[in-house]
């Protein structure tokens, strides 16, 4: 065990760090609050748009709040959204990807012919729309992130099923008179399940990027209430001002989204039964 | 002249140099034919691809020479391998459709041919390519030059391949299993064309396969091959009529062929030592409580009665789609504790009748009596007592089985379908099954990957079983397996007819084997059974003309070789 | 020769079929989603503060048609939108139709600065590095590649400002001046956010003209080529590039919706006056029918630009192109 690990290590130092980023990231959405140095939300006049010191190691934003204290309180809303809209986005998708493939003619065009329009209009703008109009915050995002997301697992386990729908042992089940539950959770889910969960993947990093895209217009989590994408967007302002300001943030981002993303792709290739069998 | 001297070769792998091919010696001469034969896992193909410099990057040739006219073909740099590819010696493969480019056309691939080694015009090789079409004899050269591969049959594909492959009139051809991939009646046209062709152009040809009777139709010598090692380097003639290696003798014994009509096939074994004879082995011994000896003559089991069914399919984008009779008014029985075999090329409609009788499709029309009672037209619940009577075994040992389950799981999988016995005792059930099907009880916790495509199928046969059903369809259930290794599939199957009162209908395109195991057998050819009757009359005396041009095509073994071949 | 181009006139003909009736489901949609969001354009339009009488709602209601039933309602405003009719702005009176077809080239000309940007450099990196799979130049530009994913659009934006504008003064940092006006200024300022947008899409072309190259080589017909004596060097530019060229265009296709999204967010922070930021503006003013209109034409236009994607596939692959008769 030990040394499969150790092995594991060596070989991928990529995906240990992108493990470990993911790691540290998942524990500042839980303790972020009890770790942060300062009370994030206290304004300070005196201090307004400072760079590192001793008091605030990472300095602090237009209103004087500590941007460390911020930064690790930030996280949350943006992985909650992000977890919280994959989960959405992953069950019903499977479920209308599953039926499409397998269910009965009519419904599978409808099905699909729906996922295929849904497609083919940029989420960001659906999302927009959404929020600009109705509300925003940390239910709302999740839940039209989490229905945006949908036809996408929903094509994926719509061709991963059909692919296994040629299976001979998919025949094999009907000739021996298997019912339908039997079919879809014996033969058919744990055959797709290798390309679902590289779309989860795939798809949380969508959902941050998308959060934090609306945050960053304003239109996401609403402040006082940090989230990265929207100190981003707010940092934008005071760019000569404070540099560093626009800098933690972004970091912080796209580590995160690249962490993701290299573990997400180690996944498919662990996961591809293709790779797998040479 | 080809000749291979003391070749071997190696892969790479993480514990150091595997050795695939072990010391190959061989000869070719101009305008003579070379069958290298071998089932998989020989170290047949990688030794072509050594002679041709393609091997893949983790393969290393770790002593020898490939002489080409007493040129080394290992010795030399890329620039000048690649001069005497295409123009020195050719290759045809096996998957044709894939072996062609599919952006470019057929004729542009050939003009290119031409014109790497040639410095021809494109108007001059243009006509060269046509002229090419001609020789290889295929249909409307003009079309087939504007053809895109997959616009064309498997068939014109390999002519196609093989029109490349003499382009530049080369001295040595090396075809990897060129006909594995195509029906019978096709598969003799190509051999037929590419014997010609070898005594026309004289070039020297090796000719990679594992079917003995590719080789016994158009080989002049035979190597035979088997894990690496070769094992014996013969006339084509004295292969068949004496065998010296043991192992040659087995392979040669295995092989179901017409007019021999033994009970047991010969198997391969190694013993410890490491040394392959042949085995033919007893029947299994009834047990004192099973029901009497089967007969041939009682009541049918299955009777089909004009049985139709169509699919409707579009010619063009915009076009009214047309029927296609798929099974065309088939009628057929088939008696207790019998064999029907069924043959035909693919596309006869086969398997479509298959799944009808299966009931994974509803048929148009017809009847489909088991035991009397018509159940063409059952819903799936009422379907369902007949679910357990009827079960299927299917071609594709790496397909059929649902890589996610154990063979615990997968054996007992109808027990658990119709909710019968405790959890032990389906446990006790499936080590029984697999004893009876000749795998060992530890095999049930491990999962299909970890079995070869045999022991694999024998999995998918004790499933079969599972809930003693009377009628087991058998679709091409032995097509993908190696020779000896179908040989011991057939020999399990006549046991197990006997140990559990079974009735088959077992459909293949391969004669051989559908003569060796059945009683009764019917011809299909575009939908419609064209022949049908006692396997012995319709092997001895066909009376249909297309019966008779599929006994034709099987390469025969056994008959004298004179007035075979170029003419 | 004919009958080819009978074909080809068909497939056109189904796509744009098919694109007009996905337009008419999204203006369908468009128009249902707007009809049940809160809020009443009425009271917005009149300003909800100074309390407009009974009879001022009243009439306005009457001015917009908005007390016919929805389904009057909603063939209306369909028939005036396939006019090019979107109805006035409710801030100012004008009619929508021409702030979108002013709009309109401008993210046209953003998205295709991309795409090109795009395709230069995700196209022979991924060649680069697929030619030498494994080597230290292929995990190098992999790396880059999967960074290039990861980096979020306006964060890549504030670095390229913050570097090019405020640090080294090269470039402005924002804003937008018409070609007409100033060549050299237009572009100038076309550059930051094209390349913004641009860079992710090139990422995710070189991974995928990576991974199809490395498919396209492992293919039968490659060991064919090599048997028949070609140079590898050939085998690459004449086949292999172009049979990988159809997974390539199909992900440039796949990408656009990101595309688009980009456009949002860098249209924003660049001050690029698309239709992007035309909806994003309305959306704040709750601008109504200039939210429908702008809506609507973002989907067109990316209904269109994925038609000359579809037409560009087929004519590269004969499999689609002449369908099995």
């Amino acid at each position: 065990m030990t040394a499969t690990i150790l092995h594991i290590g060596r070989s991928q130092p990529a995906f240990v760090i992108s493990v470990a980023v993911l790691a540290i990231v998942l524990l500042m959405a839980i303790f972020g609050g009890s770790l942060a140095p300062h009370d994030p939300y206290l304004l300070d006049p005196q201090a307004v748009n400072q760079g590192s010191s001793a008091r605030h190691w990472l300095g602090t934003d237009e209103f004087g709040r500590d941007l460390l204290s911020r930064l690790l309180i930030g996280i949350r809303p943006t992985l909650v959204v992000a977890l919280g809209a994959t989960a959405i986005a992953a069950s019903f998708g499977s479920f209308f990807g599953i039926t499409g493939a397998y269910g009965r003619p009519w419904l599978s065009l409808l099905i699909m012919r729906s996922v295929d329009i849904m497609l083919s209009f940029p989420p960001i703008l659906l999302a927009l729309l959404a929020v600009g109009f109705w509300q925003s915050g940390v239910l709302s995002l999740t839940v039209v992130i989490g229905v945006l997301y949908i036809p996408h697992f929903a094509r994926v386990a719509h061709s991963a099923t059909l692919q296994v729908a040629r299976q001979e042992f998919m025949e094999a089940e009907h000739s021996m008179g298997a019912s339908v539950q039997r079919v879809v959770f014996t033969a058919i889910v744990p055959n797709i399940l290798a390309p679902l969960v590289v779309q989860a993947t795939l798809t949380v990093a969508a959902a941050i990027l998308l959060e934090s895209g609306l945050s960053f217009l304003g239109l996401g989590i609403v402040p006082p209430e940090p989230s990265w994408g929207q100190m981003i967007g707010t940092a934008r302002g005071y760019l000569s001002l404070n540099p560093m300001y626009v800098i933690w943030p972004s970091l912080l981002l796209a580590l995160t989204v690249l962490a993701i993303n290299v573990v997400g792709d180690r996944l498919r290739d662990i996961l591809d039964p293709r790779l797998r069998e040479e | 002249m080809l000749e291979v001297r003391n070749l071997s070769i190696a892969f790479k792998t993480r514990d150091g140099l595997r050795p695939s091919v072990r010391n190959i010696d061989f000869t070719i001469k101009p305008g003579e034919i070379l069958g290298l034969v071998g089932e998989s896992g020989s170290g047949k193909t990688i030794t072509s691809l050594a002679v041709m410099g393609l091997l893949p990057p983790n393969a290393v040739i770790t002593s020898g020479e490939v002489l080409v006219d007493g040129t080394d073909m290992l010795q030399l740099g890329p620039a000048e391998l690649r001069k005497l590819r295409g123009k020195h010696v050719a290759m045809v493969f096996q998957d044709p459709m894939a072996s062609l480019d599919p952006i470019f056309t057929c004729g542009d691939q050939i003009i290119e041919t031409i014109r790497l080694h040639e410095p021809v015009s494109k108007a001059q090789a243009r006509q060269r390519a046509i002229d090419l079409l001609e020789k290889v004899r295929i249909p409307d050269p003009a079309r087939a030059m504007r053809a895109y591969p997959h616009e064309l049959s498997g068939g014109q594909c390999q002519r196609i391949m093989i029109a490349m492959a003499i382009a530049c009139k080369p001295r040595i051809i090396i075809a990897d299993e060129p006909t594995t991939a195509l029906d019978v009646t096709v598969q003799k046209q190509v051999l037929e064309l590419l014997r010609s062709l070898n005594e026309e152009v004289g070039a020297a040809i090796l000719l990679i396969t594992h079917d003995l009777g590719v080789i016994y139709e158009v080989a002049d010598r035979v190597v035979v091959m088997y894990a690496g090692d070769k094992m014996e380097e013969a006339s084509t003639r004295d292969l068949f009529t004496n065998p010296k290696s043991d192992y040659a003798r087995a392979l040669v014994d295995s092989m179901p062929t017409p007019g021999s009509h033994h009970d047991r096939l010969p198997v391969i074994e190694r013993d410890a030592l490491g040394n392959v004879r042949g085995v033919r082995p007893q029947p299994r011994v009834r047990s004192a409580d099973a029901v009497p000896a089967p007969d041939a003559n009682g009541a049918p089991l299955l009777e089909i009665k004009n049985l139709t069914k169509s699919y409707w399919v579009k010619p063009s984008p915009l076009a009214t789609p047309v029927e296609m009779r798929a099974v065309d008014g088939v009628s057929l029985s088939i008696a207790l504790r019998s064999t029907l075999g069924l043959v035909g090329e693919s596309g006869c409609g086969k398997s479509t009748l298959s799944r009808a009788i299966m009931r994974l499709s509803r048929p148009d029309a017809g009847e489909i009596l088991f035991r009397g009672r018509d159940i063409a037209q059952l819903s799936e619940t009422e379907m369902r007592p007949f679910r357990r009577e009827i079960a299927m075994v299917f071609q594709n040992p790496y397909g059929s089985l649902n890589p996610r389950q154990t063979v615990q799981e997968l054996v007992e999988a109808p027990m658990v379908i119709f909710r019968e016995g405790t959890a032990a005792g389906r446990r006790k059930r499936v080590t029984d099954l697999l004893e009876a099907v000749g795998l060992p009880s530890a095999a049930a916790a491990k999962y299909p990957h970890e079995f070869s495509g045999g022991q694999r199928q024998r999995i998918a046969i004790a499933r079969a079983l599972a809930l003693n059903p009377s009628l087991v369809i058998c679709d091409e259930a032995v097509s993908a397996l190696d020779v000896s290794v179908q040989a011991q599939v057939l020999n399990l199957l006549k046991d197990l007819q006997v140990e559990f009162d079974l009735t088959y209908l077992f459909i293949s395109h391969d004669l051989s084997v559908v003569e060796h195991i059945s009683d009764a057998v019917a011809v299909m050819q575009k939908g419609r059974i064209v022949e049908y009757g006692s396997t012995h009359s319709i092997f001895n005396n066909p009376k249909e003309a297309y019966t008779r041009s599929l006994l034709d095509a099987v390469p025969t073994i056994g008959s004298e070789r004179a007035g075979k071949g170029a003419a | 020769m004919t009958a080819s181009i009978a074909g080809a006139l068909l497939l056109i003909g189904r796509k744009l079929l098919t694109a007009f009736i996905q337009l008419l489901v999204i203006a369908t949609l468009i128009f249902s989603v707007m009809y049940i969001m809160p809020g009443d354009p009425v009271l917005l339009l009149l300003g909800a503060d100074s309390n407009p009488s009974a009879e001022a709602v009243a009439s306005m209601r009457t001015q917009l048609g908005l007390d016919q039933p929805v389904i009057s309602q909603y063939f209306i405003w369909l028939w005036k939108a396939l006019h090019l009719d979107f109805g006035v702005s409710l801030v100012n009176g004008y009619p929508i139709s021409r702030y979108v077809l002013a709009n309109l080239p401008r993210t046209l000309e953003l998205a295709f600065a991309a795409i090109i940007i795009a395709t230069l450099i995700g196209v022979p990196l991924g060649i680069a590095a697929a030619l030498k799979r494994g080597s230290l130049r292929d995990t190098a530009l992999t790396s880059i590649a999967t960074v290039g994913i990861s980096v979020p659009v306006y964060i890549l934006g504030t670095l390229l400002v913050l570097l090019f504008s405020l640090k080294l003064g090269w470039l402005p940092a924002s804003g937008y001046t018409d070609i007409s006006r100033n060549v050299a200024e237009h572009f100038r300022k076309l550059a930051l956010p094209a390349f913004a947008l641009g860079f992710g899409l090139a990422a995710s072309i070189a991974r995928m003209t990576r991974s199809s190259m490395l498919e396209i080589l492992g293919r039968d017909f490659v060991r064919t080529l090599r048997a028949k004596g070609m140079s590898e060097r050939r085998i690459i530019w004449q086949h292999v590039l172009r049979n990988a060229a159809i997974p390539i265009v199909t992900i440039i296709g796949l990408q656009l919706g990101n595309l688009m999204g980009g456009t949002v967010l860098v249209e924003a922070m660049f001050n690029w006056p698309g239709l992007s930021t035309l909806l994003v503006g309305a959306v704040s003013a709750r601008n109504y029918p200039l939210v429908q209109g702008s809506m609507l034409a973002i989907a067109a236009l990316f209904i269109l630009i994925n038609l000359v994607v579809e037409l560009l596939y087929s004519l590269l692959d004969p499999r689609i192109r002449r369908k099995r008769a």
